[in-house]
């Protein structure tokens, strides 16, 4: 499903975020990618949605070559995999149900299918009672259950997680935690950047260690590989 | 839940209404301007065909010229290939024209009988530059004492026109671009205020119509708005002067304007105010989308 193959990526400044990094990851994985923070984690979501290009190396994602992909089809790359970003990247003058529906509108679908569709997710996250209310009205653990939302509506097949627990405590990132969980037991690949090893230790998954840009562990499968 | 592209634009547009105003402003004076330029160049092509139509080389006979010299003349002209009409003008028919032209002045009706006014034969040249040709092949001719031409009308008129029609259009594209760059600089900066959203619309995989398509609508209503109400403002502006144009071009048939005019006038600004909105919104998206 993807495929890192000797990926290194150094910024224009001289900072080499990731150091010949080569793993792969099976479909319908469930994979931990840990490391401290300035470890790479985030620069290898950017990496995998094409935000920029490593300086060398490959990139598989579905069988597709990214690292050469036309910019026309970054869209359709971009669909395949539902991101959760650290900083949420949420519409702060949109409603919660809006924000969610902003994937389904990119998509073309319908008024009320995207209604019906956002309806399903919010079920799906725990929030349904809080379509009409904006990101500013919600706590944190429920501003994640919003971009999980909004990153499940376009049905991709992989789902990235940047540190979906990072603000939260300890009963609210459990929650998360099982919610990907039972999102990568329907069917989705999932890969959850975390710094949080306790976390990792608890649902005893992949485990992917970064260090200043290089893969130092890879251990342990969630046995579906 | 879904906003339409166009709801999203209307957002966008309420969201900083000075914005707004002054770019349907200064779209609507370009377009004003071009609506003005438009009716005055048809006008003065009118007014041109006009006296290109009317006689414009005209012999005067001599009191006892025959009919058969005024025949072998009108022959000759005809045949020449260089005249659109030739017209026999009796003396009786002189005196009517005469008195036509003079009736509300009885001194002057009174004084003037058919015998003292020359017979003439009065002659449109098929194009304006044969006019001098025409004249002296009728100078010479037996019967004839007198030809008279005026080729300055005409080409003053067609100088006129040709000048208002450059004119028109340096002012038309000055402000045209003008119009281009506010709208420009208008797209650039909704654009760099919603860089964030804009950047989140990326990466949830929009296509760049998507992403596009609100602002290019945005620069194109601009375009829409300010050609309706430029046309509206010249149609008023019409009627109010219609009287005292009546008055100056006289027997000229320049007004009323056709329907189809008027609506030829207000399609044509309607597609040159999409095209500049467009085209200042699409440079304004270019650039963004290359950085």
């Amino acid at each position: 499903m993807i495929v890192f193959d000797k990926v290194t990526k150094v910024f224009a400044n001289g900072d080499k975020a990731i150091d010949e990094v080569s793993f792969a990851i099976e479909p319908k994985e469930f994979v931990f990618i840990t490391g401290r923070s300035g470890a790479g984690k985030t620069t290898l979501l950017r990496l995998m949605m094409r935000e920029f290009l490593p300086t060398t190396g490959k990139i598989l994602v579905d069988k597709e070559d990214i690292v050469g992909l036309q910019a026309k089809k970054l869209p359709e790359l971009r669909r395949k995999i539902g991101a959760v970003w650290q900083d949420f990247k949420l519409l702060w003058d949109r409603t919660v149900g809006e924000n969610i529906g902003l994937t389904l509108e990119i998509l073309g679908h319908e008024e009320k299918e995207i209604v019906k569709h956002v309806r399903q997710l919010l079920e799906l996250v725990g929030m349904s009672n809080k379509e009409d209310l904006f990101p500013a009205q919600i706590s944190g653990g429920e501003l994640q259950r919003t971009v999980i939302a909004r990153a499940l509506a376009s049905k991709p097949k992989i789902l990235f997680a940047d540190e979906p627990t990072g603000n939260l405590d300890e009963i609210t990132a459990m929650q998360i935690m099982k919610l990907l969980k039972d999102i990568n037991e329907l069917g989705t690949t999932v890969l959850v950047a975390t710094h949080n090893e306790a976390l990792v230790e608890k649902l005893g998954k992949r485990k992917l260690t970064l260090e200043k840009g290089k893969l130092i562990v890879d251990e342990g499968t969630d046995g579906k590989k | 839940m879904g906003k339409s592209k166009l709801a999203i634009t209307w957002q966008h547009m309420r969201r900083t209404p000075y914005q707004a105003l002054a770019a349907s402003v200064v779209m609507t004076l370009t377009l004003f301007i071009a609506s003005v330029f438009t009716l005055v160049t048809l006008g003065s092509e009118r007014t041109l065909r006009y006296f290109e139509t009317r006689p414009q080389v005209t012999a005067f006979f001599v009191d006892t010229a025959t009919q058969e010299q005024v025949q072998n003349l009108t022959d000759l002209v005809t045949n020449s290939g260089l005249a659109a009409e030739v017209k026999f003008v009796s003396k009786e028919e002189a005196l009517a024209i005469y008195r036509e032209q003079n009736k509300d002045d009885p001194l002057l009706l009174e004084m003037v009988t058919a015998e003292i006014l020359p017979s003439s034969l009065e002659v449109s040249a098929a194009r304006v530059e044969n006019l001098a040709q025409v004249a002296e092949l009728m100078q010479g001719a037996e019967g004839v004492e007198e030809v008279v031409y005026q080729p300055d009308v005409v080409a003053q008129v067609s100088r006129l026109t040709k000048g208002l029609r450059f004119a028109g259009m340096a002012i038309l594209s000055f402000f045209a671009v003008t119009a281009m760059l506010i709208i420009m600089i208008i797209v650039s900066m909704r654009i760099a205020s919603r860089r964030d959203e804009i950047e989140i619309l990326r990466l949830l995989g929009a296509s760049n119509w998507y992403i596009r398509a609100p602002f290019w609508l945005e620069g194109a209503i601009y375009g829409v708005v300010g050609a309706v109400l430029a046309w509206g403002a010249a149609i008023v502006m019409l009627l109010y002067s219609t009287p005292a144009l009546l008055d100056f071009f006289g027997t000229i048939p320049l007004l009323p304007v056709p329907v189809w005019v008027m609506g030829a006038v207000l399609g044509g600004e309607i597609i040159f105010g999409l095209v500049i909105g467009s085209i200042g919104s699409l440079i304004a998206l270019s650039r963004f989308m290359r950085s």
